[in-house]
């Protein structure tokens, strides 16, 4: 392996770490946004790193590191990442199908709002494409009813939010303080750090959902301090209920969804090329963040929330 | 370069970064215009079954395969929340050796060691979240798996070799610095009829453009939809397993993490190889396609 690799990889894909050291050094620690106590996560509060799984401290460590890998660990932030997905159709009692392919983005826009609280809002932009073609499609037939459906792109925008700390979520409706807590953990794979996390459901959404990803970074950017948002790669799945274009009315089952992506690197002009022009063509204002979602008063329980 | 030095540049340096300055620099470095690159590949059915078992497996006439992968099992009960079960550490070992031009014979088994789900320890009981019981989970060694043949017409498995080859979904494309390929496996009619794998394999675009190499180094990830397993013990109740997966392709055993080789030495020390005699079995009323 070691020789293989040798010769279909040149030392050139290494960025010399001296350049980023560099480019460092100059920036204005204003620039970055953290503090150094909140990059704390990258040393000497994660125990044990070479032995598979990675133990830290206490909870603030460990939700430092998530948010470093989900979002960025500045007091304000964006963070845009792109997938494909597939989404398949498993009615109870039949083979499981694939139906249609997507390509999508998230933009989440976020502000720390308490000592380890940050406040985030996103919206999703998904477009169908074609399972064979990869061409972007509004059609695509039902393998069990055998209907032609008409498949709209998903635009989700409604999220009300969430206030996200070491006690886990707490969406912006809610009617009372329960954070949700999520199973996280990091684990070491060679070079490689791996994050898995299945969020929960909260109240008031379809009973049949769950949500999962494994996202990857580098070893050398979690150990560096200095990067407040890691560079991932992600994968992950999704259950969710029959959605209407599905058309299969009473039918017991559900949809999943599989999906492969990746942070875009400088934002949304990072996005794959033929899905950002569509974007603009149709929908320009959800190529920027949102940021009057943050403006929106906070309920009297999100305020004991952060007081307590 | 080995897997340690190779993946940090796969990860970081060819496909993602930050939104801060940093990871914009770092992006920047590696790669002159890589931005905003997604596009399928349109190949012919030939060209794009060679460069799927390119990616998935190899190009060599004949070839072991080993994949390494932790994934992580979730109970699905119909109408009811789903919920992770155990976590898991397992090996495909695999072989192919070619029949005729751009045909192959395939074996292969798996060997995985369930895990706690929040110690990552090895464990042999957790608590089945849907029941509440505690249930023993033992090690899976899928040694039984029949074999097949794959070709540009599909897959025939060879449990019934006079069938006509099933195709399968296999598509390719290139995401900025990765080439990937999204496959759907699609299992015979005599497998559980809740049944449904689909994955995705990624290699650096530099490695897939160079033609001389026939084995590429591959990340995976991807999950399958199966029937409960008799440990869950779930009776009847309405509802399935789902489980994802995230992994790589390696070399040979000896690439393997050492708790785990040494575990499986230890206790299936016969499935740190692959059992060549299957190809010796005569395959009787195998379909031409």
């Amino acid at each position: 392996m070691l020789e293989t690799l040798q010769r279909l990889f040149s030392p050139t894909d290494e960025m010399p770490s001296h350049e980023r050291r560099a480019l460092l050094a100059g920036l204005p620690a204003g620039m970055l946004g953290a503090s150094a106590a909140l990059l704390s996560t990258a040393d000497a509060t994660v125990i044990d790193p070479d032995d598979g799984f990675i133990r830290f401290a206490n909870s603030n460590e460990k939700f430092k590191a998530l948010f470093r890998l989900e979002r960025d660990l500045r007091d304000e932030g964006t963070t845009v990442s792109t997938y494909q997905f597939i989404t398949y159709a498993l009615p109870q009692g039949d083979r499981p199908q694939p139906i249609v392919r997507w390509e999508g983005m998230e933009f989440s826009y976020f502000r720390r709002v308490g000592d380890l609280i940050w406040r985030i809002h996103a919206h999703n932009v998904s477009y169908p494409r074609d399972l064979h073609t990869g061409e972007f499609t509004s059609r695509a037939p039902n393998p069990f009813t055998g209907e032609m459906l008409e498949i709209e792109p998903m635009k989700l925008l409604n999220d009300p939010g969430v206030l996200h700390g070491p006690q886990g979520y707490l969406p912006l409706d809610a009617k009372s303080v329960n954070w949700l807590d999520t199973y996280h953990i990091l684990r070491t794979e060679g070079p490689l750090i791996k994050s898995e996390h299945i969020r929960p459901t909260p109240d008031g959404w379809p009973v049949m959902f769950i949500e999962s990803s494994c996202s990857t970074v580098t070893r050398k950017d979690f150990f560096d301090s200095s990067v407040t948002a890691l560079p991932y790669q992600t994968s992950g799945f999704y259950v969710f209920p029959f959605p209407a274009w599905m058309r299969m009315r009473d039918r017991p089952g559900h949809m999943l969804g599989a999906w492969s992506g990746r942070r875009a690197v400088m934002g949304v002009q990072d996005l794959p090329r033929e899905f950002r022009e569509r974007v603009a063509r149709e929908n320009p204002e959800l190529l920027e963040p949102r940021w009057d979602e943050l403006d929106r008063p906070l309920s009297a329980v999100l305020k004991e929330a952060l007081r307590s | 370069m080995n897997r340690r030095e190779l993946l940090p540049s796969m990860v970081a340096g060819l496909a993602a970064g930050s939104t801060n300055l940093i990871g914009v620099a770092a992006a920047a470095d590696h790669v002159m215009d890589p931005m905003g690159i997604s596009e399928f590949m349109t190949l012919d059915p030939v060209e794009n079954f060679r460069q799927a078992m390119r990616l998935q497996r190899s190009l060599e006439d004949a070839d072991d395969i080993l994949h390494w992968y932790h994934f992580i099992m979730v109970a699905v009960p119909h109408d009811a929340t789903p919920k992770a079960v155990v976590r898991w550490e397992g090996i495909e070992l695999s072989r192919h050796q070619i029949l005729s031009e751009n045909r192959y014979r395939i074996h292969g088994h798996n060997l995985s060691f369930p895990r706690d789900l929040k110690t990552g320890q090895f464990v042999s009981e957790v608590r089945n979240p849907v029941t509440g019981k505690i249930v023993s989970v033992p090690p899976m060694a899928l040694t039984q798996d029949p074999g097949l043949v794959r070709s540009p017409a599909g897959v025939i498995s060879l449990d019934q070799p006079s069938a006509p080859p099933r195709p399968d979904y296999k598509v390719l494309r290139r995401e900025n610095g990765f080439v990937k390929v999204d496959g759907i496996r699609v299992p015979p009619d005599s497998w559980p009829v809740t049944f449904l794998e689909m994955g995705t394999e990624s290699t650096p675009v530099k490695t897939f453009d160079d033609p001389n190499n026939k084995w590429l180094p591959t990340e995976v990830s991807g999950a399958y939809v199966f029937p409960w397993p008799a440990w869950m013990q779930m009776g009847d109740k309405p509802g399935h397993m789902f489980a994802a997966w995230s992994g790589c392709k390696l070399r040979s055993v000896e690439g393997l993490p050492a708790e785990f080789r040494q575990r499986a030495a230890r206790d299936f020390p016969e499935l740190l190889r692959v059992d060549r005699r299957a190809f010796d079995r005569a395959i009787p009323d195998l379909h031409p396609g």
